[in-house]
């Protein structure tokens, strides 16, 4: 186990790197440069003399290696589009309310959402069945960002139930919350009531019956646990795109998250934080893929990853 | 083994739920001060589109850095609400000009502090400007405004002299004089730019990076300061009790929300946490029976280009009659109607109404030429014309635009006129982001583009300078040597010759008019709603700052 | 007892094999997995339901547009934002007239001034009723809703938008259905990718194992990091935005939460007995995942798929946001959707029928996967 966790470690080192390496090439073929975001009043000349000023003329290697350096050392280079603030203050300012957001809805999704699906599977051909059904269904064809509108305008502006919009304490979560958690929920209770049909039929299960376990037991121990293998594989990077913000839902609340920092920075082509985004999203993203693996082994020990095929 | 697992989910999922409520617990530690004006307090609550990108007042580029910069600092003059320009730091009406219009000697108040006491000096309006030609710190607008204008900015943004150089110095703590190479008329309007703001250099380089990052790495002069900067959430300026005309600022604070969506913004309109919103889109319709609705105009032109020097088809873009054709060929007002639905006026020229006026008579620089004016029998007169000279029956034109919602509507609205109004044209569509919109004009790979143009200072040759010969502003290859002539004239020689200089410039318009050089399309207009109270906020300035808080007032 | 009773007669019996050769036979006929399937699908009565939704809205986006006289692109800007009016349906609300809010300072106020805000006619007036009245505390001004008949307003009683109409007067029900066209066109692109790309490679690398899974997981890995943002703009600027390039984004990254899933599954399912047995039995590797894995596999790949599609129709609108999808005028239901939804609270029906059509399309499409899981699960196959 233990080798198989250092060697994995090294793995994402790996990946890392060229996914590194790969966005920071790709980047700077996109087509732009930071410096003409200016309705056109720039001058050439006057472009020339400010990537000089960031080191931007440079040929592309001699900039890879430059950063590379700069990031081993934990310097990531300051923002463009924020005359001089440092990339990590600006990411730091903004994860904070996406991955509150995100792990609020997360947890409540997916909880609600495997219950949904229990239910749905346990009462199958039920109205309840069908009624969880058409609730996932709704949950996954209309957007997010047409619920986050529609509670907006209702529940905080004509019923006043919520505050519209920002960023101030629990209560101004709720809403965000709930358009966010929609689409973790259905997939959820889909999957979940998938499996757990299938699962049901079962010899063990029938087994496990046969020998008078109680129900609850069966549930939860055998028939659940069984279903989750594909709940655990969908949550893993649904974790990561949840907690590193959606730009609808931050723009519609209001809510000073990264998301749309991301995209603004893209779309301004602020290097350095394109690079920095991109860095702590990859991180996120292989460090979940990790834990999703090795949950695998936990839920179903028959799983092993280390070896090849028997 | 059974709740083993469960455990270890349910541990990791609320750490992590725990980590990141405590950060989220850290911006939201300060109250809300919108909404609840218990006291006599008078607080403005508004809204931004955007974070304030910069606030070092010699690198900003945007609207939103402008206004705030403007809101904390104080230059040699400010705008009065409508754009009048009075004192700020500098009496106006002591300021001395020489003869030859190539030096100014400014006046300052004894009176003015920064806000930790100091006497705002003339030695701070020279650290100032030379900071903003200083090439180390990569001023965008200190080099677009100050090179060829303020002696040796030009050489001094080379490399070839140092910042110390440029041309104005302190006579003494309170004159502060300014040597310019050319004489500008309206220089003014030109001083107000943030570029021309003071600095206090002990301040600045103690900050060094850090200048200007957070409320307390900035020292301001102005009617109000900063006191709190959320990244991407808002921010409040307070009343500066310092400011040597602080009996005349009414209101104790401002507080900024950072909105982008425009439903939202309203949303917050409508439940009371916002005093004024900025509506766009059907919610002008929506809203325009509203006795809170207000349209302010502003100086901003839009027109299509019409690239002459087109990779593909510059033959055709060369022609007049193809060109007045494509002017006079779609319907100004169904173009605002579709893509805006507010209140913007179709103009047929490109300095906007209300922007300057005759320094005599006092009318207005626009008398409205009509040659370009939406008229589609006269513009299939054209087509026709066109089609005989460069002999062809169809033809297929690219329209470039931006990637936005507006943007996509103005794609199909320019589609649908020109096709329906000119047989045998087709317009391809380009709808791509700003980056490489940029990209394929310096490229040239293009013939028509919409454009906007907002002015940097009052002055009808901001607009009018845009289309000479080799300009650099000028990417759309139209050269008229009458037209040059004009408006070097209005440049150079003319300076201490205001009517005529006036009148050279409305000439040279009607030139750039007449020969189709451009495609007028509309003056915008704003549209908001802004509540009874609020006083002060009834007009947009014609350029730089759009508001000036300094005169804003909360009457309940 | 009888005793009588238990007296068994032999010629009470009868020789089942009359002939030995016919032993071998089989009693019923031999289906094919497929046709198997086909069989239970069509008995199962949801799926059937959903079957005949997916193949109204298909022929709807087909011949939708030629049920009326509009085109596609048939603008007339006096028809602009006209309500949904159809002959026959008034009582349903499909009747063309409007419900605006004015205000003013009084209710001659409010609705002078929104008689004049709008352009209308007193007459078109059709009722009006007075909603709030000052009180003196947070509500300052009265406001009236007025019902109007937009149509006769702006002189088209003769006109039927059955959907009614966009910024620009364009038929609403023609641009839906070209747009459920293109959107159907993105959805069945996303879930082949899924299927084909998807399915195998998550497959390969599930059962497998070990170094072929540790590196295409890590392939996965760099693919799902480098923004698709970044990767998205590169492909303006190679591709000219429009269908090939909606179709080559789709493929680049669409199929990566399927080939997790699968192999997910395929881990959890290659050490249980029936794979032990097929190879014990000497099937090969291809066989072990063709027929017995991946039909095991199979209600996941259903249930994901499902997700597969809405999410590439939203992606596509995403695309065309950014410029590299669809261009003006050309319209997709996930771009309706958008442009409706900045107008929503004006002009709800601009976002009322597009909705309702990606979730009725949706509803049939998960009606009938569940009883596709339920026809081709080999354990159902009773």
């Amino acid at each position: 186990m233990r080798k198989y966790l250092f060697q994995r470690i090294i793995y994402m080192l790996i990946t890392l790197f060229i996914i590194v390496t790969a966005t920071f090439f790709l980047m700077k073929m996109m087509p732009g440069s930071p410096f003409n975001n200016l309705g056109g009043k720039m001058t050439d000349e006057q472009r020339v003399l400010l990537e000089a000023k960031y080191g931007l003329d440079q040929p592309l290697p001699v900039q890879y290696f430059k950063y590379m350096t700069g990031m081993v050392q934990g310097d990531f280079g300051v923002s463009f589009q924020y005359n001089n603030r440092p990339v990590t203050d600006i990411i730091l300012d903004r994860i904070g309310p996406s991955a509150h957001l995100g792990a609020q809805a997360l947890i409540i999704g997916s909880i609600l959402g495997v219950i949904l699906g229990m239910i749905a599977a346990i009462k199958h051909n039920t109205w309840i069945d069908y009624g969880s059904n058409i609730i996932a269904v709704l949950g996954i064809s209309i957007p997010s960002f047409v619920f986050a509108g529609l509670l907006q305008y209702y529940l905080a502006v004509k019923l006043q139930l919520f505050p519209v919009s920002f960023w101030e304490g629990p209560i101004y979560t709720v809403l965000p919350t709930i358009a966010l958690m929609i689409f973790p929920m259905a997939i959820c209770a889909r999957f979940m009531r998938t499996e757990m049909l299938e699962v049901l039929g079962s010899d063990y299960i029938e087994l496990a019956r046969a020998k008078g376990v109680k129900n609850s037991s069966i549930m939860f121990r055998h028939a659940m646990r069984n279903a989750l293998i594909p709940v655990v594989t969908v949550l893993g990077p649904m974790t990561v795109s949840l907690m590193t913000g959606t730009l609808v839902i931050e723009q519609i609340f209001a809510i000073p998250g990264i998301g749309e920092q991301f995209v603004l920075s893209i779309s301004t082509s602020d290097y350095p934080v394109i690079m920095g985004t991109t860095i702590l999203f990859a991180v996120l993203f292989v460090v979940v893929i990790l834990i999703v693996d090795l949950l695998y082994g936990l839920i179903d020990p028959r799983i092993r990853l280390q070896g090849g095929k028997n | 083994m059974k709740s083993k697992w469960l455990y270890l989910l349910l541990v990791t999922l609320f750490t992590m739920t725990l980590v990141a409520c405590g950060s989220g617990n850290d911006d939201s530690a300060q109250d809300n001060g919108a909404a609840d004006d218990t006291s006599e307090e008078k607080v403005l609550n508004i809204s931004s589109p955007s974070d304030i990108p910069t606030l070092d007042p010699i690198m900003t580029e945007d609207n939103v850095s402008t206004q705030w910069i403007d809101t904390i600092y104080e230059g040699l003059y400010r705008q009065a609400p409508g754009g009048e320009i009075v004192s700020g730091i500098a009496k106006i009406e002591e300021t001395e000009v020489s003869e030859d219009g190539l030096t100014y000697t400014f006046h300052l108040r004894e009176d003015a502090k920064w806000a930790n006491g100091d006497p705002v000096t003339a030695h701070d309006f020279v650290y100032g400007w030379q900071r903003a030609t200083d090439p180390a710190n990569g001023s965008f607008y200190g080099n677009y405004l100050m090179s060829g204008k303020i002696k040796n900015a030009t050489e001094i943004f080379a490399g070839d002299m140092a910042p110390e150089e440029l041309g104005v110095k302190a006579a003494d703590d309170y004159t502060f004089v300014v040597e310019l190479e050319v004489p500008i008329p309206y220089f003014d309007s030109y001083v107000i730019n943030s570029n021309f703001l003071p600095a206090h250099k002990e301040f600045v380089e103690e900050q060094g990076d850090k200048f200007s990052l957070s409320p307390d790495s900035i020292l301001s002069n102005g009617p109000f300061k900063l006191t709190e900067w959320k990244a991407d959430n808002g921010w409040t300026v307070e009343k500066n009790e310092d400011y040597w005309d602080a009996e005349n600022v009414a209101l104790d604070a401002i507080n900024v929300k950072v909105i982008k969506e425009t439903n939202t913004a309203l949303s917050n309109y409508e439940v009371g946490d916002l005093d004024r919103v900025t509506l766009s889109g059907s919610q002008v319709n929506e809203n325009r029976t509203n006795p809170e609705f207000m349209s302010l105009t502003e100086s901003s032109v839009f027109y299509v280009k019409l690239n002459q020097e087109s990779t593909e088809k510059s033959e055709y873009m060369q022609n007049v009659n193809f060109r007045k054709a494509i002017a006079k060929g779609f319907d100004k007002q169904a173009y605002i109607d579709v893509a805006y639905g507010n209140d913007s006026v179709p103009v047929d020229t490109l300095v906007p109404y209300e922007f300057v006026q005759h320094p005599e008579s006092g009318e207005d620089f626009q008398t409205g030429n009509e040659a370009l004016a939406y008229d589609v029998e006269a513009a299939q007169e054209f087509w026709n014309k066109a089609k005989e000279e460069l002999g062809f029956e169809e033809v297929s034109v690219s329209f470039l635009s931006g990637d936005s919602d507006v943007a996509k509507k103005v794609s199909e609205v320019m589609k649908t006129e020109l096709e329906k109004n000119l047989p045998g044209l087709t317009l391809e569509t380009v709808n791509v982001p700003w980056a490489q919109q940029l990209d394929l004009m310096r490229s040239g790979d293009y013939e028509l583009a919409v454009s906007g143009w907002g002015p940097d200072y009052k002055d009808a040759i901001s607009f009018v300078d845009i289309f000479v010969t080799g300009g650099e502003n000028n990417d759309v290859g139209y050269s008229n040597e009458e037209y040059d002539a004009l408006v070097k004239a209005a440049k150079t020689e003319l300076f201490n010759d205001p009517v005529k200089r006036f009148e050279s410039l409305q000439q040279a318009e009607d030139i750039l008019l007449e020969e189709a050089g451009i495609a007028p399309i509309m003056q915008r207009k704003t549209s908001v709603l802004s509540k009874s109270y609020v006083k002060g906020l009834e007009k947009m300035n014609p350029f730089g700052n759009n508001y000036s808080f300094k005169y804003v007032d909360i009457q309940k | 007892m009888d005793k009588e009773s238990n007296n068994l007669h032999e010629n009470k019996f009868q020789r089942v094999h009359v002939k030995e050769e016919l032993s071998e036979e089989l009693a019923r006929p031999q289906l094919s997995f497929w046709k198997d399937a086909w069989i239970r699908l069509l008995k199962n009565k949801g799926a059937i339901t959903g079957l005949i939704l997916i193949v109204v809205i298909l022929l709807l986006a087909f011949i939708g547009p030629f049920l009326n006289s509009y085109g596609m692109n048939d603008e007339n800007y006096d028809a602009a934002y006209l309500p949904p009016k159809v002959k026959g349906l008034e009582w349903l609300g499909f009747d063309g007239i409007s419900t605006i809010e004015v205000q003013g300072t009084s209710v001659d106020d409010a609705i002078t001034r929104g008689l004049e805000g709008y352009e209308i006619d007193k007459e078109f007036v059709l009722d009006s009723t007075v909603i709030e009245e000052p009180n003196g505390d947070d509500i300052e001004y009265f406001k009236v809703s007025l019902d109007v008949d937009m149509y006769a307003a702006n002189g088209l009683e003769d006109q039927y938008f059955w959907f009614g109409t966009d910024n620009m007067g364009r038929d609403l029900w023609t641009r839906i259905w070209e747009g459920t066209r293109i959107s159907l066109y993105i959805g069945v692109l996303a879930a082949m990718i899924d299927m084909v790309v998807g399915v195998l490679y998550g497959g390969i690398s599930g059962y497998y194992g070990g170094r072929t899974d540790n590196v295409m997981q890590r392939i996965i890995e760099v693919l799902s990091g480098i923004p698709n943002l970044v990767v998205v703009i590169l492909m303006i600027m190679i591709l000219k935005p429009g269908l090939l390039a909606i179709t080559i984004a789709l493929t680049i990254t669409g199929w990566i939460g399927m080939a997790r899933i699968v192999r997910g599954q395929v881990l959890k399912l290659k050490n249980q007995e029936f794979v032990l047995a097929a190879r014990t039995l000497g099937a090969n590797d291809k066989r072990i995942l063709m027929k017995h894995l991946i039909p095991n596999v199979m209600s996941v790949i259903v249930i994901n798929t499902m997700f597969t599609i809405p999410s590439a129709i939203f992606f596509e609108s995403f695309l065309s946001f950014i410029g590299l999808g669809l261009q003006p005028p050309h319209a997709s239901l996930g771009s309706l959707i958008d442009t409706a939804f900045d107008d929503y609270r004006v002009y709800p029906y601009m976002l009322l029928f597009p909705a309702v059509i990606i979730s009725l399309l949706m509803i049939g499409f998960n009606i009938l996967a569940d009883g596709l899981r339920d026809a081709l699960d080999p354990k159902m196959r009773r």
